[in-house]
């Protein structure tokens, strides 16, 4: 469990927008993400999940429900293929 | 390319007397909630206090289906057969379902709890149980899951029918951040 928000939020918003991971040994991992799960219990659960949000959204990131993350996907993806 | 992404959590976890969370601040930075069946966590009151909370700021609602264990908020290990988790699914995603209808909206996805959560990544029968409920109630409903038996079957579901119009089960990622002992996925 991280509990440093800082290194938490800056995580996030790289998996986010990089799409990798950083391991505790520098390696990099890809990782394709459609929602970020927040967790809600504990002290610090709130004050992280807005520290994400704003992170988020200070990087650029549009913040939309599942069903339309996956319809810009499935767009991007159909446009990408031979008709 | 514009980025987009999802932000999750479990709401509606109280019962009755008992409240847990803080769902109300949550509800102004989420997207997206999973909100308890009533297996776990989740009284009718609660229930419908989430669902009308989430209907007011344009939050997908989900549901969180878990194994029947109230005292152990669906975490305690119970060995169920693949037909009765088939059915406690459908169970719960029915009592959710009445209250968003009541409240004039519909179900997005589904993410199941806890110990039922963990072991639908594992077990194969569970995974196929999940999605046999979920293809029975309704087929649009976006299945949440980390990679695992569950996001194999769901996607293997959604792949047979991809080119039809009505596709089914479709399958979201979900990144396990924020969760568990590790930072790493």
């Amino acid at each position: 469990m991280i509990h440093d928000q800082d290194t938490l939020v800056a995580r996030t918003v790289q998996m986010v927008t990089e799409g990798v991971v950083e391991a505790v040994d520098g390696t990099r991992i890809p990782i394709e993400a459609d929602t970020v799960l927040l967790h809600g219990d504990g002290a610090d659960a709130v004050r992280n999940a807005r520290a994400i949000r704003e992170a988020l959204l200070r990087a650029g990131v549009v913040i939309a429900p599942v069903t339309e993350v996956l319809a810009a996907k499935e767009e991007k993806e159909s446009a990408s293929c031979p008709a | 390319m514009t980025v987009k992404i999802d932000l999750v959590a479990d709401l509606g976890e109280s019962f009755g007397a008992w409240t847990m969370g803080d769902d109300g601040a949550l509800l102004d930075v989420l997207t997206s909630a999973n909100v308890a069946c009533g297996f776990h966590a989740g009284d009718p009151r609660t229930m419908d206090a989430t669902v009308r909370g989430c209907v007011a700021r344009g939050i997908g609602i989900g549901a969180h289906p878990s194994f029947p264990d109230l005292a152990g908020f669906g975490r305690r290990a119970m060995e169920l057969t693949a037909d009765e988790v088939r059915t406690d699914v459908l169970y719960q995603l029915g009592a959710l379902h009445a209250f968003a209808t009541s409240h004039g909206t519909t179900l997005s996805h589904i993410a199941p709890h806890g110990r039922l959560g963990n072991l639908v990544a594992t077990r194969a029968d569970y995974a196929r149980a999940v999605v046999d409920a979920v293809e029975a109630f309704d087929p649009r409903l976006i299945v949440l899951a980390q990679d695992g038996e569950l996001a194999d079957h769901a996607r293997e579901r959604g792949f047979a029918s991809r080119s039809s119009p009505s596709s089914t089960a479709r399958t979201a990622r979900t990144a396990p951040w924020c969760r568990g002992p590790s930072p790493v996925p």
